[in-house]
């Protein structure tokens, strides 16, 4: 920031950008500069910057005090580098990993991940799920108690899944009441099982907040033998979503000819529960001997 | 006997496949029908459906015409020699066995709309396909049918293992058939038992066993149901048993 103080001092011509659009207008009813220009809500979302070369000097200090604004000269280009200044933080902002409001990981980092998890099962072998969660009637929240409590019940959710989640899994919001969970090295049966638990935890949260909110889920696991890209395998599980929104909502789609027979069995006995059942025949064997 | 209230619906299932899922469904059904119980018999082994030939019949109408045609179930169900009425499915037509969703929908709410039965067995196809799932769901009571084979007592297990996991069932009952002596029954129905209770957390309910007999095979060949061609047999017996554990868990 210093850099862009000297270029003020020594020049006349001012460029002012400030926190708000209303801010904005409150300074220049204040300073009530001769030429100028405001740069409307639409065009600049996020700066608005007044071109004036007749801020008186005093005025023009006590603007660089406020701290919620800052002069510069548009003769040696600053204004452009603001401006860039400006994007490159919009850039940082949504380089971040996390959503705001919910605390779980964004849109930008689900992708990111989903890719390193395509390649890990490669690798591996071992497959893993994913599954998107739509709210099922949330808009009536908003539209009958207001935002707040919409976002307040969006929170209690996130905050519950953050709570109970596997540790090695992703829980990311996709969008309003979007939300897209990865489970590494899960799968599709335990994958189900998780989808269950998140239904009905947000039946749950719904009860107690006395709305009518449920959730439609739509699953599905990526193993070995997929060749669907990231985007390609998102679209088939929204498909599956839709698939649960489609049949009454306020349930779990997953793909039934995943679990169809050919041996599938062998899938869902794990070694050691197989080993038990051996075990606890082996007595018989003998015993028929 | 009371017909006025939503039939008992049972299915039975045991992913491995057979173990005697048919053989018991149509034997249980036609004890159960010789003490005096209304009970209707559901084909749904859509894939490979034989209730109608080990009972030699040759019925007009079956699942598929309801499935595919504008029949409703009531209209496919005929009355049969074994004292219950039964609902036929059609054998080796390929788009039976790979029902949509939807479909397996309208068979199950026709299922849940019938009266005037008191007990409904499902006779389910092998494996864990997602249409046995969904029978298995429909029913208030799985009957998991296991013998002494290993494998059938793995693919049992995970049989209940999937229906707790994806449905969160914890009641299942057993029925340990073709074996050599009551024992032998009892002895695997522990093991399996004791691994639900370890792994899954539940125990599970032991019906009883169907002796090993070979009068089974006599009564297949002549398309007969061997509780009627052998009523003072063993096996008659054990299904005498096995039929009050049943009315036992409707009571329940
Ligand atoms: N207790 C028994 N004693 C002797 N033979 C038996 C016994 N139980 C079943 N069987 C024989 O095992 C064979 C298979 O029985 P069944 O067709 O009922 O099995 P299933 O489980 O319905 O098979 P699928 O999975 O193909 O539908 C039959 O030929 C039957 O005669
Ligand atoms: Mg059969």
């Amino acid at each position: 920031m210093k850099p862009l103080k000297k270029t003020v001092q020594s020049s006349p011509e001012v460029t002012f950008t400030a926190a708000s659009h209303k801010h904005l207008q409150n300074i220049l009813k204040k300073v009530k500069p001769k030429s100028g220009k405001l740069l409307s809500k639409k065009d600049q979302p996020e700066i608005f910057i007044i071109l004036t070369a007749d801020i008186p000097a005093e005025k023009r200090t006590e603007l660089l005090k406020s701290k919620k604004g800052i002069t510069l000269n548009p003769e040696d280009n600053l204004l452009k580098r603001l401006l860039e200044l400006e994007k490159e933080n919009r850039h940082l902002k949504s380089l971040s990993q996390t959503d705001e409001l919910t605390g779980f990981y964004n849109k930008r980092f689900l992708n990111k991940q989903l890719k390193i998890e395509i390649t890990r099962t490669k690798r591996t072998g071992q497959p893993f799920c994913l599954m998107f969660i739509d709210l099922d009637n949330f808009k009536s929240i908003n539209d009958t108690f207001g935002h707040a409590k919409g976002d307040e019940f969006l929170i209690n959710v996130c905050h519950l899944i953050c709570e109970k989640i596997r540790p090695t899994d992703f829980a990311c919001r996709y969008g309003g009441d979007e939300f897209v969970i990865i489970m590494p090295a899960t799968f599709l049966l335990d994958g189900i099982s998780i989808a269950q638990r998140w239904h009905n935890l947000i039946v749950q949260v719904a009860a107690q907040m006395e709305v009518n909110v449920s959730s439609s889920i739509g699953i599905d696991e990526f193993d070995v033998s997929c060749t669907l890209k990231a985007e390609e395998f998102l679209d088939k599980v929204d498909k599956e979503l839709y698939n649960a929104k489609n049949t009454g909502k306020n349930k779990v789609s997953y793909p039934g000819e995943r679990l169809k027979a050919n041996k599938a069995e062998e899938k869902f006995v794990t070694p050691a529960e197989k080993d038990a059942l051996y075990k606890g025949s082996a007595p018989l064997k003998q015993k028929r001997k | 006997m009371n017909t006025k209230s939503k039939p008992f619906i049972v299915s039975v299932t045991s992913g491995k496949g057979g173990v005697g899922k048919t053989f018991i469904t149509t034997n249980l059904a036609a004890t159960l029908a010789r003490q005096g119980k209304k009970v209707l018999v559901a084909d749904c082994d859509l894939g490979l459906a034989n209730i109608d030939i080990m009972l030699g019949i040759n019925p007009e109408l079956n699942l598929k015409d309801v499935v595919f045609g504008n029949m409703h179930l009531r209209d496919v169900i005929i009355p049969t020699k074994g004292g219950f009425d039964l609902i036929p499915a059609s054998s080796g037509v390929r788009e039976m066995a790979q029902l949509l969703f939807e479909k397996i929908q309208i068979i199950k709410d026709m299922l849940l709309d019938i009266e005037g039965y008191d007990l409904i067995l499902l006779d389910t196809g092998a494996g864990i396909a997602e249409v046995v799932l969904q029978f298995n769901l429909l029913a208030n009571q799985n009957i998991v049918v296991i013998n002494k084979e290993l494998t059938s007592l793995t693919d049992a297990y995970a049989m209940v293992k999937v229906m707790y996991q994806v449905f969160g069932r914890q009641s299942f009952s057993i029925i340990a058939n073709n074996v050599p002596d009551e024992k032998n029954g009892l002895s695997i129905f522990k093991n399996i038992d004791s691994i639900s209770r370890r792994f899954l957390g539940f125990p599970l309910n032991y019906l009883g066993h169907v002796l090993q007999d070979e009068a089974v095979g006599k009564s297949v060949l002549k398309q007969e149901i061997a509780v009627m061609s052998f009523p003072r047999s063993r096996i008659a017996n054990n299904f005498s048993q096995i039929s009050r554990a049943v009315l036992d868990l409707k009571k329940a």
